[in-house]
């Protein structure tokens, strides 16, 4: 009898474990990774939720065209351009998926894949 | 009976790690043509095929902007435009469906929307290193008259006056992203996005069977939201001052261009945002409503069958078309 009681507990702890590990990974966040592209081919990629200490990483075009972007911790920003506008840098900081910020005269999009359950899908601009 | 009862209280074991399924891992693909940004997310069970689908719609908008653009210097577009002044031009059934369409929104617009713009959208260059501002007389010397500038019996097309350029600006990439669609749907893709410089497609439902949310940008705050639409293969496309400009002695000069004044539209509105099931309806009615105005915008909008609309204006005020309710538009921090 006890043996079976014994039994019974540990048939409950467990299901209550597969219960929560199933609501868990289905509700916990898929990562918020940034996905720079140049010319439409990824060249950086780096999860944002992993970032501890900001850094900046440069881009060239090739043609005199120099982007400076801004990783920090949860957000990715361009923080210097020579394009003529000046339009990615005034697009400030993104820190879910939807809007990306763009250069166009440099070709660069920086984008953020995957956020939390509740974020919107995609965002129209 | 305590195994009996083990047995059946161990069974949720077996679906454990069921919550990330292959359809959550979607196909991505991006490409730059139409001078902006072109992504395609697929949802299904099979990544091969979702990446040939992908890579088929692209290769269709690829196609297609060989026809319309007006930079490349061989499209169909500068073709027409080098060379309908001495002689109709007969033209391609693509080229066809959007010359019909804009003609169409030029008239229900009441000229708001106009795709004869193309030397006034060259003058001002909003978008390119040569943006400037025109003198005044440079941009009356562009302006339409009352006389037709085009004649279009449905297969050929001659421009009527001389430096009368077509420019399909305000609703090629609305036509481009429908015939996406097209591709995506005939290769078998029943959940997905396109999104093409802000332009918004969607195809089917999310994978878990729910709307998509689709965030609409706060013209006065480009990086936060100003709301949100729930859609399901629908089209939500937004016109908005924000996009395209540039700024000389203080003032923003956007690219909205309103063909009756020949400059950027000061019509009180920062941005329209429409919901329809053609993204070309999208594109042309976001245009047309933002050189409108608030007033005679929401009136073109109700006039307009299966078209819904979010005005958004200078101000921050927000106006929605009575049937908006349809895709439970949720304003953020009302």
């Amino acid at each position: 009898m006890k043996r079976n009681l014994i039994l019974a507990a540990v048939t409950a702890l467990l299901f209550l474990a597969a219960v929560g590990g199933c609501w868990l990974v289905m509700h916990m966040p898929g990562g918020m990774v940034a996905v720079i592209r140049q010319d439409g081919k990824e060249v950086y990629r780096v999860d944002l939720s992993q970032v501890e200490t900001p850094y900046t990483m440069s881009f060239s075009d090739g043609a005199g065209g120099e982007n400076v972007v801004l990783i920090e911790p949860g957000a990715i920003s361009m923080q210097s351009a020579n394009c003529p506008d000046g339009l990615c840098m005034q697009m400030g900081t993104i820190r879910t998926g939807g809007l990306p910020v763009v250069c166009l005269p440099h070709h660069i999009m920086i984008e953020i894949e995957g956020s939390t359950p509740d974020a919107p899908d995609v965002q129209a601009y | 009976m305590y195994r009996r009862f083990c047995l059946i209280a161990l069974l949720p074991l077996l679906f454990c790690g069921c919550g990330r399924d292959a359809a959550n891992t979607p196909v991505k693909c991006t490409a730059e043509m139409m001078g902006t940004f072109v992504t395609v997310t697929l949802y299904g069970e099979n990544p091969d095929s979702l990446r040939q689908a992908a890579d088929a719609a692209l290769d269709r908008a690829a196609e297609l902007e060989q026809m319309l653009s007006p930079t490349i210097p061989d499209s169909e577009l500068c073709y027409v435009n080098a060379h309908a002044v001495e002689a109709p031009v007969s033209v391609s059934p693509e080229f066809a469906e959007v010359l019909d369409a804009a003609i169409g929104y030029n008239i229900c617009s009441d000229g708001a929307l106009d795709c004869t713009m193309g030397r006034l959208i060259a003058l001002w260059s909003i978008g390119t290193d040569g943006a400037r501002v025109p003198a005044p007389d440079e941009i009356t010397a562009l302006l339409p008259d009352d006389t037709p500038r085009v004649k279009w019996d449905g297969r050929k097309v001659q421009l009527l006056e001389d430096g009368v350029q077509l420019h399909f600006g305000a609703v090629a990439k609305g036509y481009i992203a429908d015939e996406m669609k097209e591709v995506l749907t005939a290769h078998g893709v029943e959940s997905g996005l396109i999104v093409l410089g802000g332009n918004v497609l969607t195809i089917g439902e999310k994978s878990d069977g729910i709307p998509w949310t689709v965030a609409i940008t706060d013209p006065i705050a480009p990086d936060s939201i100003a709301g949100t639409l729930q859609v399901s293969g629908m089209s939500v496309v937004t016109s908005g001052n924000y996009e395209r400009y540039f700024e000389h002695d203080g003032v923003r000069y956007h690219h909205i261009l309103d063909p009756g004044m020949g400059c950027p539209a000061d019509s009180g509105l920062a941005s329209v945002t429409i919901v329809a099931g053609s993204s070309l309806t999208c594109d042309a009615l976001s245009t047309a409503a933002y050189v409108l105005g608030a007033e005679e915008g929401m009136a073109l909008l109700e006039s307009i069958p299966d078209a819904e609309a979010v005005f958004i204006t200078q101000e921050g005020r927000i106006l929605t078309t009575s049937g908006i309710d349809a895709y439970q538009f949720a304003e953020v921090n009302p």
